[in-house]
């Protein structure tokens, strides 16, 4: 057994780490604020753990490069931020459709467009979901700390590996640079992508598998991998057949939806039998753990539930808690984007308040406070 | 227990007030102690206002943003008035002796304002490169902490590579660190 290792970690050093430790081993990226950093120590630690750094000549190319790798059998990844996440949306739904496992962090900033580069937002969560054209699912991780950069990170790349998907990692500007405690935990589940265990002639790349996901063959090996982002039969052939295309799409739905309780829960904290419901992700969760206890003190009795996994939304987590409670606020720093997921979930059963913070600061603690005061 | 230490340090981009506060952050750390850093600047390389937020406790730290300080220390005009937001009764406000133009601009309301001679310090007896150095010392004598020991082996950790080619440099820092405190003990 391994010891743990404490560090003293910025967000984004703990993204990599938490790479490393799962076994990525290829970055591309176009280095963009405020995800810098981790272009810049993919730069120097991919190479010293035998694995490749390419800095490429813009964001399409570098998801194209992080495809490319993974269908090559390295784990790899990306990192970037609004403006460049836009630029990757189309390969984004390649990597989709081809069923191709790689993890691309988005540290969000400031935005539409190339916003605020320096600033924090919320704001990219309907576009990480719904982003690339096409009806599918996507795995969207949240952390809330440093700490849960470096453990949602090494699970992004085993929830990659296990489903055969792209997953995102949604930081943001103020946990990119935010330093605190790390523990690296000595032992580590890491999850690799299953190889075709069948004679290389019966190898179908994108037929069910156990669980809908097919094993994965790497370019190269004698199973022969076809790959395309047209709509494509088991063997990988592309074709136009109706009855094709929708059991594929609704394979690669399903192969998510119907396992999403292998997905990271949402955590419950404050008091059991709470008035109000907060529901907070991301860096907003820490002054919303802040604000229980400061609520408590002026008598208001609030519980929190922190998502860690956006997308697919944890319904049936949220749903059972709303039904405990007569109120809600979601606070988050955007114009109101997980509120609408809260509000779909709820079915008109509690009263459910948004708390939007719009001016590139994070939401404090005693502005959670305040609007509780307001909403009880 | 003690709530956490607030800090704001705050000055012109690339007058070392990120480099200090993380320092800092690092030495609180290996002492046993809960440490939180974030930093606040534009997109500015240079010349921007730079702001760190720093909170050291014996808790885990929740929220990185706080609305008051304990202590905040501005280095600039710009820093000044930018950092005023953060003081109350109990803020004990540090800002440099040569800043020009700011007299209508130092927030009144602080419980304890302390001018200290930094920019001239670190001019006349020291060198230029080791002003944020003289910042450390005198935000760890104004809020106790981290221990001196610390604040040095976290200098030591950091540069210790430089200090390896030329020892005069350790020697330089130390001695910045120990001015900074005297500069505060003497303000107070």
């Amino acid at each position: 057994m391994n010891l743990d290792e404490k560090l003293f970690l910025q967000g984004n050093e703990a993204c990599v780490r938490g790479a490393l430790a799962a076994g990525a081993a290829f970055y591309a990226g176009y280095p963009i604020s405020p995800s810098t950093e981790i272009a810049e120590l993919c730069s120097q630690m991919l190479p010293e753990h035998g694995g490749v750094f390419i800095q490429m000549e813009d964001e399409i190319a570098s998801i194209a490069a992080v495809i490319g790798a993974s269908l090559g059998g390295m784990k790899s990844f990306t990192a970037t931020s609004g403006p460049g996440f836009s630029l990757m949306q189309e390969n984004l739904g390649m990597a989709v459709m081809a069923e191709v496992p790689c993890v691309i962090i988005n540290v969000q900033r400031f935005g539409p467009a190339t916003g605020i580069a320096t600033k924090p937002a919320q704001a990219d969560v309907m576009q990480s979901r719904y982003g690339t054209h096409g009806d599918y699912e996507i795995i969207v991780l949240v952390p809330s700390s440093v700490q849960e950069c470096y453990e949602l990170t090494v699970e992004a790349f085993n929830l990659a590996e296990r489903f055969r998907t792209p997953v995102i990692l949604l930081s943001d500007a103020a946990l990119a640079h935010l330093r605190e405690q790390v523990v690296i935990p000595g032992d580590l589940r890491v999850v690799d992508r299953k190889k075709p265990g069948c004679p290389p002639g019966e190898y179908l790349p994108y037929g069910p598998g156990p669980e809908l996901v097919s094993s994965m063959a790497a370019y190269g090996d004698p199973h022969i991998m076809r790959v395309t982002g047209l709509v494509h039969d088991e063997r990988g052939y592309s074709t136009a057949d109706g009855k094709t295309a929708d059991n594929l799409l609704r394979r690669l739905a399903g192969k998510i939806e119907n396992y999403s309780a292998e997905l990271p829960q949402p955590l419950y904290w404050g008091d059991q039998d709470a008035e109000i419901l907060l529901v907070a992700y991301g860096v907003i969760a820490r002054a919303a753990r802040a604000a229980i206890i400061k609520a408590r003190e002026a008598g208001i009795s609030v519980g929190l539930l922190q998502l860690r996994t956006l997308w697919p939304f944890p319904d049936q987590a949220v749903t059972e808690y709303l039904e405990k409670v007569k109120k809600a606020l979601v606070p988050e720093m955007n114009l109101g984007q997980v509120v609408r997921e809260v509000r779909r979930v709820n079915e008109g059963k509690a009263e459910i308040h948004l708390l939007s913070r719009t001016d590139t600061g994070i939401i404090t603690p005693e502005q959670i406070v305040q609007k509780l005061r307001e909403v009880v | 227990m003690a709530k956490a230490v607030k800090i704001a340090l705050a000055g012109e981009g690339g007058q070392g007030v990120q480099s200090v506060a993380q320092i800092i952050a690092e030495a609180a750390n290996e002492e046993g102690r809960e440490a939180l850093y974030i930093p606040n600047f534009g997109v500015e390389q240079r010349g921007g206002v730079s702001v760190a937020f720093l909170q050291i406790g014996d808790e885990k730290i929740g929220s990185p943003k706080f609305q008051t300080a304990d202590i905040v220390v501005a280095l600039s005009d710009r820093a000044v008035r930018r950092t005023s937001q953060y003081v109350d009764g109990n803020t004990t406000f540090v800002y440099d002796s040569s800043i020009e133009g700011i007299e209508n601009d130092i927030p009144r309301n602080a419980g304890r304002i302390l001018a200290i001679p930094a920019v001239e310090t670190s001019r006349s007896e020291l060198h230029p490169r080791v002003f944020n150095i003289i910042i450390m010392g005198a935000v760890i004598k104004a809020t106790n902490v981290v221990s001196e020991d610390q604040a040095r082996a976290a200098i030591e950790k950091k540069l210790g590579y430089k200090f390896e080619q030329n020892p005069k440099l350790r020697e330089l820092n130390f001695k910045a660190i120990t001015r900074g405190m005297e500069l505060v003990e003497k303000a107070q």
